[in-house]
């Protein structure tokens, strides 16, 4: 039980630092001179904190629906991140030095470094130029009545955001792999006269999963990072583009309960993320025992 | 007696005829030089590197337009002669206006990364020296620090501070009329250093916590401190030699990094403001007709990915060549 009061004062502590990191900004509220601000600070923080009630006005439906589109984008990012990551990975460490592993070693090299801007200017280059012509759609101006569901519109925007992750994890399971296969504990599995798969799915995969789990954790937070740029390209109406209009608004309100929701969002993901390598790791389960 | 000080004798002249009589000093960075010089692809990012310094601090000199002289003759030119990456919308040069935002981006990065160095430092050494509750907080806040998505952030802090901060400027003008507060151009400038200054700052006091604790273990600081040398000496030394290499590749890294973030907040339109030239607002305020101009959006856009390679593998190449036996091979 320590490990989860544990985790649940860290959720709560990362919170109250969101909430007041957000709260203080909001009482900067962008119109007011500043001198005059530090006085008002402490009744306008009590308002933002009585205000709360408010939220759900009009305030939580645009949250809630920016929420929503920006949970589309994420998860397919996220999803495409883990089942190309790791089989990509997996077959980088399988065969070291082979042009296959070499191209996609330099791929992923880049697949981090890009900014996601550059990134999302290029496939939308690429769509428009090669693509629009087959498949009959404009990528880039999100219509307001389209189907966001359809995944004609999806994919142009998920794949700029599913770039880095893929790339993260990719990077992240070859290294673990290929320090994993150096081991002893290889070679005597081997000496025992056990096939490779079993090997790889019995022995190597449960020394890895900790890792690749965590690397998905802050490939979600690279997502997160880059999610105002990517939705800023294809006008996708989701919280990092709410967030940027409601800045250029001064509707500070807005932009707080925007971060707030995407600060809890990383605070579960992380929470989830700890329980399962707690289930998956030994070591964890010791230490926590 | 005698046959031990012969020993000794015969081995250094052995040591010394093995070696040349006047064997250059061998030390950690004159190694490090060496490893550096070998890797290939760290000397063209340092190349690269060291040209973009010196386009920062001699582009408004060797820039053959002025960045903010609009020539309404030569609107949208593709690359030519005249104008080699051609004129935007409004025409002024573009590659004018790159090498002045060489100098944005050179300014923001250089002093991002060194205010979130010396928060860095004060917060992380706090931390190590002081220990108890003190290294509890701070390593929470560094958690909780690392753990807010960086760029949403970091936009909220600049776009929120913006306004305060201008009227301080102005404020400040009217009553001092000091030419250094008549433009907010510095302004925009200290808000962007700040919001980046703010979301990088954990990564350092993590890696000098880490750091100033893992060496305060090692034998030979333990053995300092056996022969009675003193507390300044072990610090100049012994610590401060030791920890150097990982913070200098850190600093490379988010130097790049510094220059990527500076980019994507001017290009959502939040960091450095129009007229003053940003390679991320260049790009944004181009992105419309990149069908018809491609040349507008791809020059800067080249430009960032260049340096930020660049950058990238100078920090590998110091990486292998400071920190020998943690690099991966």
């Amino acid at each position: 039980m320590p490990h989860l009061i544990r985790l649940f004062r860290d959720i709560f502590l990362r919170l109250v630092v969101v909430f007041l990191a957000v709260s203080l900004c909001s009482f900067f509220a962008l119109d007011r001179p500043v001198l005059r601000d530090v006085y008002n600070a402490s009744t306008h923080f009590l308002d933002f904190l009585t205000g709360l009630g408010k939220f759900w006005g009009p305030v939580a439906r645009d949250v809630l629906s920016g929420y929503a589109r920006s949970m589309i984008l994420l998860i397919s990012a996220m999803a495409a991140g883990m089942l190309l990551g790791v089989p990509l990975g997996a077959l980088v460490a399988l065969r070291p030095g082979s042009i296959f592993s070499k191209i996609v070693s330099l791929i992923s090299f880049l697949g981090i470094l890009t900014p996601s801007f550059l990134l999302g200017l290029a496939v939308m280059v690429f769509f428009v130029l090669y693509l629009s012509r087959y498949i009959h759609i404009q990528f880039i101006l999100l219509r307001p009545g389209g189907n966001l569901l359809d995944p004609r519109y999806i994919i142009a925007p998920a794949l700029t955001l599913a770039a880095r992750p893929i790339a993260y994890i990719t990077h992240t399971t070859a290294t673990a792999l290929r320090e994993q296969l150096g081991q002893d504990y290889i070679r005597t599995a081997q000496s025992k006269g056990l096939t490779p798969r079993w090997i790889l799915w019995r022995h190597i995969r449960p020394n890895v999963l900790p890792t690749i789990l965590s690397a998905m954790a802050s490939s979600l937070l690279f997502s997160l990072s880059s999610l105002p740029v990517v939705e800023f390209i294809f006008s996708w109406p989701g919280v990092g583009l709410q967030l940027l209009n409601a800045i250029l608004r001064n509707n500070a309100t807005l932009a707080s309960f925007l971060l707030i929701s995407v600060g809890l969002t990383l605070v579960l993901f992380n929470f989830a993320i700890e329980l399962l390598s707690q289930k998956i790791d030994p070591r964890l389960q010791i230490a926590a025992e | 007696m005698a046959t031990t000080k012969t020993d000794t004798v015969n081995t250094q002249e052995s040591l010394q005829g093995q070696f040349g009589a006047n064997t250059r000093q061998r030390n950690l960075w004159n190694d490090a030089f060496r490893r550096l010089i070998r890797n290939r692809l760290s000397m063209i990012g340092l190349i690269i590197f060291i040209f973009f310094l010196l386009i920062a601090v001699l582009g408004p000199v060797i820039a053959p337009y002025d960045y903010r002289v609009q020539n309404l003759d030569r609107v949208a030119e593709p690359p030519g002669p005249d104008h080699w990456l051609g004129t935007d919308d409004l025409g002024r040069d573009t590659m004018t206006r790159i090498m002045w935002g060489a100098r944005t981006a050179a300014i923001v990065a250089i002093i991002a990364t060194s205010m979130s160095l010396l928060l860095g430092i004060i917060l992380g050494s706090l931390g190590a020296y002081i220990g108890g509750w003190m290294d509890t907080f701070l390593s929470r806040l560094i958690d909780v620090t690392l753990s807010i998505p960086s760029l949403l952030f970091a936009s909220l802090i600049a776009a929120t501070f913006r306004k305060p901060v201008a009227d301080w400027v102005d404020a400040m003008y009217q009553q001092t009329g000091l030419s250094i507060f008549a433009t907010t151009t510095y302004a925009d400038l200290i808000v962007v250093f700040g919001a980046l200054a703010f979301i990088t700052w954990p990564g350092y006091a993590r890696l000098i916590r880490g750091q100033i604790l893992s060496l305060r273990q090692k034998e030979f600081v333990e053995a300092a401190v056996t022969v009675g040398a003193k507390q300044s000496r072990i610090l100049m030394k012994y610590l401060i030699p030791n920890a150097l290499g990982p913070i200098i590749v850190a600093l490379t890294f988010s130097f790049a990094g510094a220059i990527v973030a500076e980019s994507s907040l001017s290009f959502l339109g939040v960091g450095v403001q129009p007229p003053q030239p940003s390679w991320g607002n260049m790009i944004s305020d181009n992105a419309l007709s990149w069908r018809y101009r491609p040349w507008l959006v791809a020059a800067p856009g080249l430009t960032i990915a260049i340096i930020s390679l660049a950058i990238n593998f100078l920090g590998d190449g110091l990486n292998d060549a400071l920190n020998p036996r943690t690099a991966i091979k």
